[in-house]
């Protein structure tokens, strides 16, 4: 590389004060010994000032909490329980009613588990949970967009053949349950709703959200 | 004003544990740089306004994916930039091509910068600087504008050093034979 395009690619940095010591000093050394090439430095300063009107210009008025209500939403949005959760709470018991829930419900299922046992066969599976069972993978993992209401997540779910089993995390993550030999498909039709961030499939729950 | 890494680090380490505090004093340190840097891209106030919400919510939403091995400022121009790259897909350059003007100039026509006076090199300076590319443009931007090393462009754009300083050499050619144009054109009208 001659000397000139060695002055030529490090004359912007050094107009802008990142080049190094040693760089700085060879620009330096190339001006004294060719003092035309004043005028690229002069016109290399011209672009820096035109930038800095242009853009100087552009940020006049504009506020440092520019946007910052869009995501104030997007967080308060977060905070929210989602909609199955806020469904399953208004089934909540009042607390004066809950012994006799209770009791009622103990109830309804020895009865139930009697009748069952009754009527099947004896079993020698090994037990799993429920929880436990659900959790196994491979399962979906999708973001939606904030803005999305209930009834859009709702119908991308009836669409996708797909429960939710955990979620929001943190992040605002959900983890899917798709029906049986359906993974594919349900993701596909996740990834195709204009409500869906992002979806992947994940070998199952995280451990930390196994109850 | 702008905010040292391990001031950064420790309010994204406040925002993972949704402090919107902290992450309102981070937004507040960088969003006028990503709104500049939108707006120099994009030219419309609005989608410059929208780049930084979800830039700077992408912060919010995944905090320690900033390890501190670049400035913050950067590593957010960064995530602008691809937001903007996104948007802007498919659109038309607003910017009218120098090179195909370039066949008008005579082989003697002098360098223009130097043959204009004061105002004129304001002002034709500025003009050509609308008329660049925007790999180009958003060269010099870096350069010139946010004061970015050579290693840092190099990393912003996702490209090797030489392509930064290539297209360094290109806007600079690209912004001389402009005003030469505007040279040209001023002298035939007079």
């Amino acid at each position: 590389m001659s000397e000139r395009e060695r002055f030529f690619e490090l004359l912007p940095f050094v107009v802008n004060g990142t080049a190094s010591p040693d760089d700085a000093a060879f620009v330096q050394a190339q001006l004294v010994q060719h003092p035309e090439l004043q005028a690229q430095v002069d016109f290399q300063r011209q672009v820096q000032a035109s930038l800095k009107t242009s853009v100087d210009g552009s940020l006049r008025g504009v506020p440092a909490d520019i946007g910052y209500d869009r995501i104030a939403r997007r967080i308060a949005a977060e905070a929210r329980p989602p909609w199955w959760r806020r469904v399953m709470s208004s089934f909540a018991p009042q607390p004066s009613w809950r012994l006799a829930q209770g009791l009622a419900m103990g109830l309804l299922v020895g009865v139930g588990t009697m009748l069952v046992l009754e009527q099947q066969a004896p079993d020698t599976s090994p037990v799993r949970s429920t929880t436990r069972g659900l959790a196994d993978g491979p399962l979906l993992r999708v973001s939606f967009h904030p803005q999305t209401t209930e009834n859009e997540m709702r119908l991308a779910l009836i669409e996708a053949r797909a429960v939710i089993i955990a979620g929001p995390t943190r992040l605002g993550d959900y983890y899917l349950k798709p029906a049986a030999g359906h993974l594919k498909e349900a993701r596909d039709s996740l990834v195709k709703s204009r409500v869906v961030q992002q979806a992947d499939e994940v070998p199952s729950l995280p451990e930390e959200l196994l109850e | 004003m702008e905010l040292d890494n391990a001031q950064v680090l420790a309010l994204l380490k406040e925002v993972a544990d949704r402090d919107e505090k902290a992450f309102a004093r981070l937004y507040e340190s960088v969003s006028r740089r990503v709104y500049a840097f939108a707006m120099h891209k994009s030219g419309d106030p609005a989608v410059a306004s929208e780049i930084v919400s979800e830039t700077l919510y992408q912060v919010w939403r995944a905090p320690t994916a900033f390890r501190g091995d670049a400035k913050f400022s950067t590593w957010v121009l960064g995530i602008a930039r691809h937001k903007l790259l996104d948007r802007l897909r498919g659109m038309s350059p607003a910017h009218e091509d120098i090179d195909e003007h370039a066949d008008q100039l005579a082989g003697n026509t002098p360098d223009g910068f130097e043959a204009l006076s004061e105002q004129q090199r304001r002002e034709g300076v500025a003009s050509c600087l609308e008329k660049l590319t925007d790999p180009h443009r958003e060269c010099l931007y870096l350069v010139f504008y946010e004061g970015m090393a050579l290693a840092e462009i190099s990393e912003l754009q996702a490209v090797p050093e030489n392509t930064v300083k290539t297209r360094l050499f290109h806007a600079r050619t690209k912004i001389k034979k402009c005003l030469q144009l505007l040279l040209a054109r001023e002298g035939a009208a007079s």
